[in-house]
């Protein structure tokens, strides 16, 4: 595993599991969180110093990688701003922009060994495969994947200090919408409270904690688009989306296992084998009538179903993605 | 599943598992992985897949001081190093 920068690590994390060539609004929005995690590197290694209740981007250029290089050259266009100025500007950050950090950082990550592409899961749903659709994502090493978060948690949920690298982290992960795959209900419960105390305690989180990273344009949709997802992540929501798996397709996926399993066992690993045949890294969590696997890095459950085509009954299993 | 050994059973044994000292220490599974991959707590492996074993009396005492220094104020990187630097201070 690779100690890598506040920006690299959480690059890491938010690209995990996004589509390669297609840009999102998620995708846009957890671009722009990258863009202002390359940011709060420069703070957190002096590039940017604090001044006055301002934020200046000093003139000195240490050797950088060719991602920092870009965004340095990007913020010293206008180089001192409160803190809530320079969010504002990153939130409205171009498409080029974010598709242009987004090809550095990849390239770094790859050439370190550390993320890959491979096909999207979508492709192994049944309907996909038959119409010939191909998705390629990215998917982070899940030994550094997890390392990554490992080491968050390890800081964050234990009694103690809490680093100023981790606090960026934590809001960065709270901006992207990606704590709640990181963290459990229960986890994410504390963490408010956790929150609240660094708020009144911590000079930089005060700062911090408050601002957000936000499209003001497409502010609307991105909400409609979230309240959907939450929805579809509460117990009923779930069901629906089980039962109507159009309404929030990558919960809810449709493995063909070619045979019908009387046991769960031989379920279990013909699916997992057909995962792995297509690229995907899968570890068993749990083991059971339904099973809890972690592919690329994500939790499903595998639940088994049989669906109709044309009248016949084809026998597979249902993935159902699994919140903590 | 092998069953789970009792409270008497762990506290009176030479060796443990991560799971044991999950109970002992009341510190979360992810934290202790964490240590251990991170060469903050000391374990012995026969196999790379077989059972990490931990000397119960020296990795509940060094548990009990990472604790002690992060209450102190030290964070997850001061810790490695404090650590490296002084190994055998229990």
């Amino acid at each position: 595993m690779i100690d890598l920068s506040l920006a690299k690590g959480f690059a890491a994390i938010a690209l995990n599991g996004e589509v390669c060539n297609h840009y999102s609004l998620a995708k846009k929005h957890k671009m722009r969180c990258v863009f202002a995690s390359v940011f709060f590197d420069f703070y957190l290694k002096g590039i940017i110093k604090r001044s006055d209740g301002k934020y200046v981007i000093s003139n000195s250029i240490e050797e950088m990688e060719p991602y920092e290089q870009y965004v340095y050259e990007l913020l010293r266009e206008e180089p001192s701003k409160a803190l809530q100025q320079w969010i504002n500007t990153i939130s409205k950050v171009s498409y080029k922009v974010c598709s242009k950090l987004e090809g550095f950082l990849v390239e770094d990550l790859m050439d370190q060994n550390l993320m890959n592409d491979v096909s999207d899961l979508l492709e192994c749903d049944m309907f996909y495969t038959t119409a010939g659709i191909n998705i390629r994502k990215y998917r982070t090493v899940p030994e550094q994947y997890q390392f990554e978060l490992e080491a968050l948690r390890a800081e964050v949920l234990e009694e103690g200090m809490i680093s100023d690298e981790a606090i960026i982290l934590l809001w960065l992960l709270d901006q992207s919408h990606k704590l709640n795959d990181v963290f459990s209900k229960s986890e994410i419960e504390r963490l408010s409270n956790i929150k609240d105390h660094l708020y009144k305690t911590n000079s930089l989180a005060q700062e911090v904690i408050p601002l957000q990273i936000k499209a003001i344009l497409l502010n609307g949709w991105v909400r409609f688009l979230k309240g959907k997802k939450r929805l579809f992540q509460t117990k009923i929501g779930m069901g629906v989306a089980f039962i109507f798996p159009g309404l929030e397709r990558e919960q809810s996926i449709f493995i063909d296992t070619e045979q019908w399993f009387a046991d769960k066992g031989s379920r279990l690993t013909q699916t997992v084998a057909l995962l792995e045949s297509k690229g995907h890294i899968c570890k068993i969590k749990s083991f059971g009538q339904v099973s809890l696997v972690e592919v690329d890095n994500v939790l499903y459950e595998l639940i088994p179903e049989a669906v109709t085509v044309n009248r016949i009954p084809i026998h597979g299993v249902r993935l159902r993605r699994y919140r903590m | 599943m092998s069953r789970q050994r009792s409270l008497e059973a762990i506290l009176s044994s030479e060796y443990v598992t991560i799971g044991e000292l999950v109970r002992i220490t009341e510190t979360r599974y992810s934290t202790l992985k964490y240590y251990t991959e991170e060469g903050m707590i000391p374990f012995e492996q026969e196999e790379e897949k077989l059972t990490r074993r931990y000397k119960r009396d020296i990795t509940i005492k060094q548990i009990e001081r990472i604790k002690k220094l992060k209450k102190f104020g030290l964070s997850i990187d001061e810790l490695k190093k404090e650590l490296k630097e002084n190994p055998n201070e229990l």
